[in-house]
């Protein structure tokens, strides 16, 4: 208790108080723009930090992360740009809702969620943290793999009306996933002599491509002639983030814990990170949902579960960042550098060296998380500005933004043509009505499903058995199951 | 027209089969799929569910339908040129450098999908260059492209 009180006293000194707001609002600037993700945003702030006290850089550092997180939602939200992988599940509803007007909404339910999930998952790692480090190690390459397929199970209710091409569609990009070093026996695959695919197919560019450029495409199309061509974002108004009632917060009440539980959890295990958090926890909420018809066209709880997730999976990433010296996440990798550099070690016995940054990460990242409404409020402010030009302009800044936020990932070039590539597909994915979210779907869970199923018959020399025979792996198994036929079984009941 | 996209898909997955044919087979004990083995297990489920397509497309009536890109009309116009623009802007951004191509784009793609208005355009323009360099070149240390010749000379003055 004593440690907790001095914690407190540590983090509300004034110097902490600001540098926490400092970090907050930069991380959700970075997170906002595409391209900044919250690694970069930590790197960039990283030299800043060399002078303070090793606390607070942390603190600091962690803000940032938090800020980030929830960042991505906005970009997300307004352009059907993310900001951030973590973001990625938010676009399926919260675009959405933004074009039926809802934009405040729906920026209000993405940073409450992120809030909610946020301080969740503080709790969680100073109530449990040696305990649940220990339980993240039980997860195995059969566990991530049943992940990966409960992440894919949320297709055929995001694929609207044509179940089999939101199939065909996560099977193409399950397919690009396979693009590049086959990371088991470092094979090349599907490389053609191009040295630019070794990495692989990123992502983000694939996803401002179908997402963004190609959705400029279909507006342009629709709006083009009319005398005061606006976006739909504005005209119903001004976009203001709306402070969401905690009743109807409370509404969501399951999905608000289911999603940061899950958030944790995956946060905790060490290299998932936040984007999976995210579409592990939408999948599930589309499962579990008496509705799930609903999700992909502007949902709340399709953007509440991946937003609270994603920012539940910060607090579960510090977890073995903290207590076993694994990174839970790619940012939490960043974040572990940070640690080294001002001579902390994490490991086992940081937490007995350092009694007080636990408590003081765990304030800070409930602090940060308070801070996400004075900060959605302030940037949603400005993004509106810039959605209140007319189509052709903010169509053209749209794509311009698009172009360097896919170019500053890897300052590759090359990216930046695999988004025009991919914005002619949008194009005719829009076109031919197949989902473009199945595709992302596939594209990010392709990875983790391939490798984690090749392991785990590496391990069981050939054998199926332990994908059945773990219980845990079983179980999220037949969650998956359930959760991928659920809507063939409710469009049938609807026709009988 | 809509079975010959899938049927467009169904030769991108014969292509990516021919090269998953060629990956090497089974190197480490246990790995049964190897390298080509995940793909191709994708593959032949893709061209399922494209069989599945194209049986529906030729069950479902024929009905004239939108066209993918209709040249003839302004709007189909204006997607066109905007495509082309962007491609016209990826193309030359290694030649003319960040700034200048940015200029020229933002400039470009507005007026080509439907902006008329000279003067705001071109404050337009030069805003967004200027966001964006000072954003992503200034604040966050992005080697944005500088072009080739004098053009990468004069860009060492600004970044």
């Amino acid at each position: 208790m004593d440690m907790f009180i001095q914690a407190i006293g540590f983090v509300a000194h004034p110097m902490n108080l600001l540098l926490v707001i400092g970090g907050t609002l930069f991380g959700m600037i970075c997170g906002a723009l595409p391209g900044v993700s919250s690694s970069m945003a930590i790197i960039l702030l990283l030299p800043f930090t060399y002078s303070m006290e090793p606390v607070s850089a942390i603190v600091t550092l962690v803000a940032v992360y938090i800020g980030g997180a929830a960042g991505g939602s906005i970009s997300a939200i307004l352009l059907k740009i993310p900001g951030t992988p973590e973001a990625v599940a938010t676009v399926f509803d919260g675009h959405p809702m933004a074009q039926k007007g809802q934009a405040g909404k729906a920026l209000g339910i993405a940073i409450s969620a992120s809030s909610f999930g946020g301080i969740f998952s503080a709790f969680c790692m100073v109530v449990a943290a040696p305990l649940l480090a220990s339980l993240a190690l039980r997860f195995q390459s059969a566990e991530y793999l049943m992940l990966a397929l409960m992440g894919l199970s949320c297709i055929t209710s995001i694929g609207g009306k044509d179940q089999v091409k939101a199939m065909l569609a996560a099977v193409l990009g399950l397919l690009i996933s396979t693009v590049g070093i086959d990371p088991i026996n470092g094979i090349n695959r599907f490389v053609f002599d191009q040295p630019f695919l070794m990495n692989g197919i990123s992502y983000i560019p694939v996803m401002i491509g179908v997402f963004a450029v190609a959705e400029v495409y279909k507006t342009i199309a629709e709006e083009y002639g009319k005398k005061k061509a606006e976006s739909d974002l504005t005209a119903s108004g001004k976009i203001n983030m709306e402070i969401i009632k905690l009743v109807e917060m409370l509404r969501m009440w399951k999905t608000l814990i289911k999603s940061s539980i899950i958030g944790t959890i995956i946060g905790i295990i060490p290299a998932a990170g936040g984007s999976i958090a995210a579409l592990v926890s939408y999948g599930e909420v589309v499962r579990s949902s008496k509705t799930p018809e609903r999700f992909g066209k502007g949902e709340p709880e399709g953007i509440a579960a991946p937003e609270s997730a994603n920012n539940a999976a910060v607090g579960g990433a510090m977890v073995p960042t903290m207590v076993l010296g694994i990174p839970g996440s790619p940012t939490a990798a960043v974040i572990m550098a940070a640690f080294m550099i001002h001579g902390l070690r994490p490991g086992p016995l940081l937490l007995k060296d350092q009694p007080i940054l636990l408590y003081a990460v765990f304030i800070g990242i409930i602090m940060a998380s308070l801070l996400l409404f004075v900060g959605g409020r302030f940037i949603t402010k400005e993004f509106a500005r810039v959605l209140k030009l007319p189509y052709p302009l903010l169509g053209t800044l749209i794509i311009a933004l698009g172009v360097v936020g896919a170019y500053a990932l890897q300052n590759s070039f090359y990216d930046v043509l695999i988004m025009f590539a991919f914005s002619v597909v949008g194009f005719l994915f829009n076109h031919y009505k197949y989902s473009s979210s199945a595709l992302i779907l596939g594209l990010i869970l392709g990875g983790i499903a391939e490798n984690s199923l090749r392991k785990q018959l590496i391990i069981g020399e050939g054998s199926w058995a332990g994908f059945v025979t773990r219980p845990l792996s079983l179980a999220i198994l037949i969650l998956s199951i359930l959760g991928f036929l659920y809507p063939f079984f409710m469009k049938k009941k609807q026709k009988g | 027209m809509e079975m010959v996209f899938t049927l467009g898909i169904m030769v991108f997955l014969g292509i990516m089969a021919f090269f998953s044919l060629g990956l090497s087979k089974e190197t480490i004990a246990g790995d049964v799929f190897a390298a080509g083995g995940f793909p191709l297990l994708v593959i032949v489920l893709g061209f399922l569910l494209c069989i599945i397509l194209i049986i529906k497309q030729a069950r479902a009536k024929k009905e004239a339908g939108e066209k993918l890109l209709d040249l003839s009309s302004p709007a189909g116009r204006a997607i066109a040129f905007s495509a082309l623009a962007l491609a016209a802007y990826i193309a030359t951004m290694n030649i003319f450098g960040f700034i200048l191509s940015t200029l020229i784009y933002s400039f470009a793609a507005a007026r080509v999908t439907g902006y008329r208005k000279y003067r705001k355009l071109v404050i337009f323009s030069l805003l967004t260059t200027v966001a964006l360099f000072a954003l992503f070149g200034k604040a966050f240390f992005v080697p944005l492209p500088r072009g080739v010749g004098i053009l990468k000379e004069l860009s060492y003055l600004l970044y």
